[in-house]
């Protein structure tokens, strides 16, 4: 017997946004006249052309704030491998930057540790060269340390810091050996590293990969968590791995259209994806809830790489304040290097999106934590302001109070970069629904159950299923006539056979007309 | 005697290289006035210049970077001359104050900005200029280079130190006598 839980409501709402970017476009070195660095401006600025075939940054910084002049003191070394002319680059922003030949073969995924390690994923030689970052005065220097040989193909590399990262004795290492389809763990707190572990197999099904591509990490508040991401380029998805520290295991997979490039994630865990083919760069919620994306708007060319800076923030303001490891906020691009693309900025911005009614709560699409502020404007037109609270990233359902009496509400977020979004939810004047649209699901990540919203624009026959990451059918929630306007579909985490299903992504696609519309959701246990 | 505007060129301390400017060299704008007896001269001056600094950040706030001050000097004509220029020894005391515009920022990290006060710093000076001055009608055209000198209380992670700091600056100015 089929069962079908079904919830029709009658929300007729009109939404105007203003929106902020979620990706801002930003001058990378204003101090010289720098929106992106790219061939031309390198000639321009020290007369060589720096780069050949660069592969992927990472930025490393410290910053002190003092009660005395100069009060704030930041520097950071942005290094840039370059697996044309086989070395790295590096330098502070707005400087000439040095080269670090070194001996290697082909440099590709660069990572820091946040005591100032930088390991080098070298693919042609099958090592990672492990260096040291120095300073002597105002100048970075790079110093070689140790190397890790016996690799197949390492692509790309992450570290993990323990959770703890001004501890360096629970580090480890994860590299993406992309030729023997797998990841590898390295404990690397001592002078020596250690090969502890490795995970994967090739093939395309669960805890199997396919010329993994990149690793990252997942984060909260800056530590590394429990979380590990690796983009599996050859099956087309993202694979979320568990990891205790000594070993991983699988913990679903997100297909995507095309093979991610590159992996990071910033300080709260939201995760960035550059696909190179696709000319995009997308962020994604630590549960692989897409958020948003840059691509044919901001002309990206052939993105190889995004990375989010970290760096040391030391308060001597304060007496006893340990220094925290924060993200900045924004994030690099390395493009195609040419006349005119290259290494782009982006800062990292807030938009609401997808605002809509669902009964007494209002819900949004958020990118990025903020804080929200209501307005809300009764029938009457008594105006009331409410706090809603800090929100992280992804779909939201924030209960409004007085939203019943309501006849518009204003959604305010502040990020915290300082960035805000305007979303106003008008629920007086409410057309009806014009097109086909379907929602994301509320909670999501969820369990045990969601509520998926949808607009039809006309009556008619409508399908609502769910399916697996492998494509195979699920669930059917909605299958008939409905009238036309919003509904909003229940599923309980069940299969047809009222049977528990497993945790990770599953796809609802809904079918109207001669209409298709497809979303994402996860189930967490 | 008055120096209506008084265009010049500082270079200032390494020290400054620790604060984020864009560059060390910053266009001074002043203004000054003085009294002649005989070879000596007594003179005020005050001048402004500003800089750009994003602190060294990656990717943060900027602020400006203002050296405001006034001086006193006392100038001593040299009794020689060379088709019609002239040179002359100068020595003075005066304050400076380093102010920030805005004098806050907020740093805009993930997971929570922080918010620095930016108060302004005053420091006294010394100085020695010397000067080639060239007359005509009742003005003078002066070339002046300027060495000043004071001390700054700088932090930095090993903790809060003194440190001597010396500005040098270039620049013109024309002199007027109106009385």
């Amino acid at each position: 017997m089929r069962t079908t839980a079904w919830i029709a409501t009658a929300v007729v709402a009109a939404v105007t946004t203003v929106q902020a970017g979620t990706f801002v476009p930003a001058p990378l070195a204003p101090e010289v006249g720098v929106t992106v660095l790219n061939r031309s401006e390198a000639e321009r600025l020290v007369g060589r052309t720096l780069l050949n075939e660069p592969a992927a940054s990472a930025v490393y910084g410290d910053v002190h704030l003092y009660n005395t002049f100069p009060y704030v003191q930041a520097r950071y070394v942005h290094v840039t491998s370059d697996a044309g002319w086989k070395r790295l680059l590096y330098g502070t922003p707005g400087d000439a930057p040095r080269a670090y030949a070194g001996t290697f073969g082909e440099p590709r995924g660069l990572a820091f540790a946040p005591d100032g390690r930088l390991f080098v994923a070298d693919r042609a030689l099958g090592r990672i060269t492990v260096l040291r970052l120095r300073w002597e005065g105002a100048d970075p220097v790079l110093e070689p340390v140790s190397e890790i040989d016996g690799l197949a193909q390492p692509m790309d590399v992450v570290v993990h810091d323990g959770g703890t990262p001004a501890d360096a004795s629970d580090d480890r290492l994860i590299v993406a050996e992309a030729g023997a389809h797998r990841v590898a763990l390295f404990d690397v707190s001592g002078a020596t590293p250690v090969r502890l572990a490795e995970f994967g197999v090739r093939g395309p099904g669960a805890g199997e990969f396919l010329f993994p591509r990149a690793v990252a990490v997942g984060r909260r508040d800056g530590r590394s968590t429990d979380i590990i991401y690796v983009s599996d380029a050859g099956n087309h998805r993202i694979a979320r791995l568990q990891f205790n520290g000594t070993r991983f295991a699988w913990d679903g997979a997100a297909t995507l259209n095309m093979e991610a490039s590159a992996l990071d994630t910033d300080h709260q865990g939201n995760v960035y994806l550059a696909f190179r083919r696709a000319n995009e760069v997308q962020k994604m919620t630590a549960d692989l809830e897409p958020l948003a994306s840059l691509g044919a708007d901001a002309r990206l060319a052939s993105p190889r790489d995004v990375a989010i800076p970290f760096a040391w923030v030391h308060d001597h303001r304060r007496a006893n304040v340990a220094p925290a490891w924060r993200g900045q906020g924004a994030a690099l691009v390395l493009e195609n290097w040419s006349t005119t693309t290259g290494v782009r900025r982006l800062d990292l911005g807030v938009e609401l999106r997808d605002v809509h009614r669902v009964g007494n709560a209002v819900a949004c699409l958020l990118t990025d934590a903020a804080t929200i502020q209501a307005r809300i404007v009764s029938k009457s037109g008594v105006t009331t302001d409410v706090n809603l609270g800090l929100q992280a990233a992804g779909s939201r359902n924030l209960v409004v109070p007085g939203l019943a009496d309501a006849a518009r509400v204003t959604l305010a977020a502040t990020s915290e970069h300082d960035r805000t979004a305007e979303a106003t939810l008008d629920l007086a004047a409410a057309p009806g629904a014009t097109r086909l649209t379907l929602r994301q699901n509320l909670p999501n990540p969820f369990n045990p159950t969601t509520s998926i919203a949808f607009d039809l624009p006309q009556a008619g026959a409508a399908r609502l299923e769910v399916f697996d990451v492998q494509g195979r059918h699920v669930r059917t929630l909605v299958h008939g006539n409905l009238a036309a306007g919003a509904h909003t579909a229940v599923w309980d985490g069940r299969d047809g056979r009222k049977q528990r299903v497993s945790s990770g992504v599953y796809f609802y696609r809904l079918v109207h007309a001669s209409d298709t519309r497809v979303r994402k959701m996860v189930l967490a246990q | 005697m008055v120096e209506p505007v008084a265009p010049s060129l500082v270079h200032l301390d390494r020290t400054y290289s620790e604060t984020g400017l864009a560059s060390r060299n910053a266009l001074r704008l002043g203004i000054g006035a003085a009294v002649a007896y005989g070879p000596a001269t007594l003179a005020a001056n005050l001048g402004t210049a500003t800089g750009s600094t994003d602190f060294g950040f990656f990717a943060g706030p900027r602020a400006t970077l203002e050296q405001r001050d006034w001086s006193c000097e006392l100038r001593g004509e040299i009794p020689y001359a060379w088709r019609g220029f002239r040179l002359q020894g100068v020595a003075g005391l005066g304050r400076l104050a380093l102010l920030h515009h805005p004098d806050q920022v907020v740093l805009p990290f993930e997971g929570g900005s922080l918010a620095v006060d930016l108060p302004p710093v005053h420091a006294w000076t010394r100085h020695f200029a010397a000067e080639v001055l060239h007359g005509f009608g009742a003005c003078d055209l002066v070339l002046r280079g300027t060495w000043r000198f004071y001390g700054l209380d700088v932090a930095s992670p090993a903790g809060v130190t003194r440190r001597d700091v010396c500005d040098v600056q270039a620049g013109v100015a024309i002199r007027a006598v109106i009385f």
